[in-house]
């Protein structure tokens, strides 16, 4: 349990508004008013989960660059670019898939 | 845009006139004129993708002097395009659902397979203005341009320049041949929509992207989310008389992939860079994490 229930965090904040959204203003709309406001509940749901992903993705990201031995991103696609041996394409197309899946969840598309 | 000014360039009390959710691109309006269902779509201010409307007109009217379903062109009006409303499903969802017989997928990767086909046999030379157009070429440059430091994209890139097949054919293309452009009814496909992006190409730039995961709206048929690629091939061979080898169709679905990745970060920037704010624009770039994920599905 909190030890500050009584004080919503930001999270209890977000899963309020996204509550609203969906249950008490939702039904009220329609057309493009109802496709928009789907919009934003689902883009406040990707900023929940993404204020929680930082430590995560931050130990992929080190994880995945000190396996293949790039600094960054940046460095990466310029090695990319340079034009890849075969081995090499193999090692950093297994690499990527983590990062990409930490990604899919925060979206909220860890299904796919 | 408003009734009374439709009603002086169609020279037709309009009636009506009510904008449609969807077409991230463009505003989609129905409107009534003379008893007939109509659309109106219409150029958003100070931005315009293509040639405009007077263009997409003679796109559509050679699409369909070559037997492709599509709407009929009515008028081009000061800022849009009036076109014939076809009476079917376009939510891609729904029309999904509504597949409930196990030959309807099929049929309808067949009919649209066929619909591409005839398409592909139309002299480019016949549009007026058509913008010669590789798609690898272009999206490379956006990609550029957008600078996104996206790993993925860059080795899907490299991937696709080094295994592109030799170009055999170069076609009026589509340039957005997909679920979501397609109008759909019991009996199958009704009609092709959104003529914006049709360009002198590869067409195998049209066969792969229907097959794009993204437009599969989750339904478990490669082609569309309905339909296998044999089908779909079937009815494109019978009409375009050219037969896809299924490498030059897996190329073109990895190809199609890419250029959606590039799309959503192209999309993003409408709206960061303050062109077109929107919410779904903002969410389509956010998405472009998915379509890595489909990326290096295809690649491994």
């Amino acid at each position: 349990m909190p030890s500050h229930a009584a004080v919503p965090d930001h999270n209890e904040l977000l899963t309020a508004v996204v509550e609203t959204l969906r249950t008490e203003l939702l039904p009220q709309v329609s057309g493009r008013s109802r496709y928009l406001l789907k919009a934003c509940a689902a883009a406040l749901e990707v900023v929940q989960r993404d204020l929680t992903a930082g430590t995560e993705r931050r130990q992929v990201d080190g994880a995945v660059f000190a396996e293949l031995g790039v600094p960054d991103e940046r460095a990466l696609v310029a090695e990319i670019r340079a034009g890849l041996a075969p081995d090499r394409f193999a090692a950093i197309l297994a690499a990527l898939g983590p990062r990409t899946e930490v990604e899919l969840r925060v979206l909220g598309r860890a299904d796919r | 845009m408003n009734e009374t000014a439709l009603t002086a360039a169609l020279g037709e009390p309009v009636t009506g006139l009510e904008r449609l959710t969807g077409g991230s691109s463009r505003e989609v309006w129905a409107l009534e004129a003379a008893g007939r269902r109509l659309i109106l779509l219409a150029d958003p201010p100070g931005e315009r993708r293509g040639g405009g409307a007077t263009f997409e007109a003679s796109v559509i009217r050679a699409a369909r002097s070559a037997g492709v379903a599509a709407p009929e062109v009515i008028a081009v009006v000061p800022g849009g395009l009036v076109l014939q409303r076809l009476d079917g499903e376009t939510v891609p969802r729904r029309i999904l659902d509504g597949l409930t017989t196990g030959t309807a997928g099929p049929r309808l990767a067949r009919q649209c397979g066929d619909a591409l086909g005839r398409l592909h046999t139309v002299d480019p030379g016949a549009v007026a203005a058509l913008p010669d157009e590789d798609r690898l070429v272009e999206y490379r440059a956006t990609l550029d341009r957008l600078d996104p430091d996206r790993p993925v994209l860059e080795l899907a890139y490299g991937w696709l320049l080094e295994r592109r097949p030799p170009r055999r054919r170069t076609t009026l293309t589509h340039g957005d041949f997909r679920l979501g452009n397609f109008v759909v009814d019991g009996d199958g496909l009704v009609g092709v929509l959104d003529w914006e992006s049709a360009h002198r190409g590869d067409p195998l730039e049209d066969l792969g992207w229907i097959a794009v995961r993204s437009w599969r709206f989750r339904g478990p048929g490669v082609v569309g989310g309905f339909g296998d690629v044999q089908d779909f091939l079937d009815g494109y061979r019978a009409s375009a008389g050219v037969d896809v080898s299924d490498a030059d169709f897996a190329w073109a679905v990895v190809l199609g992939t890419w250029i959606w990745a590039v799309g959503c970060l192209q999309q993003a920037d409408r709206h960061l860079s303050g062109t077109t704010r929107s919410i779904d624009l903002a969410l389509v770039g956010r998405r472009v994490v998915e379509v890595e994920h489909d990326l290096l599905g295809l690649l491994r």
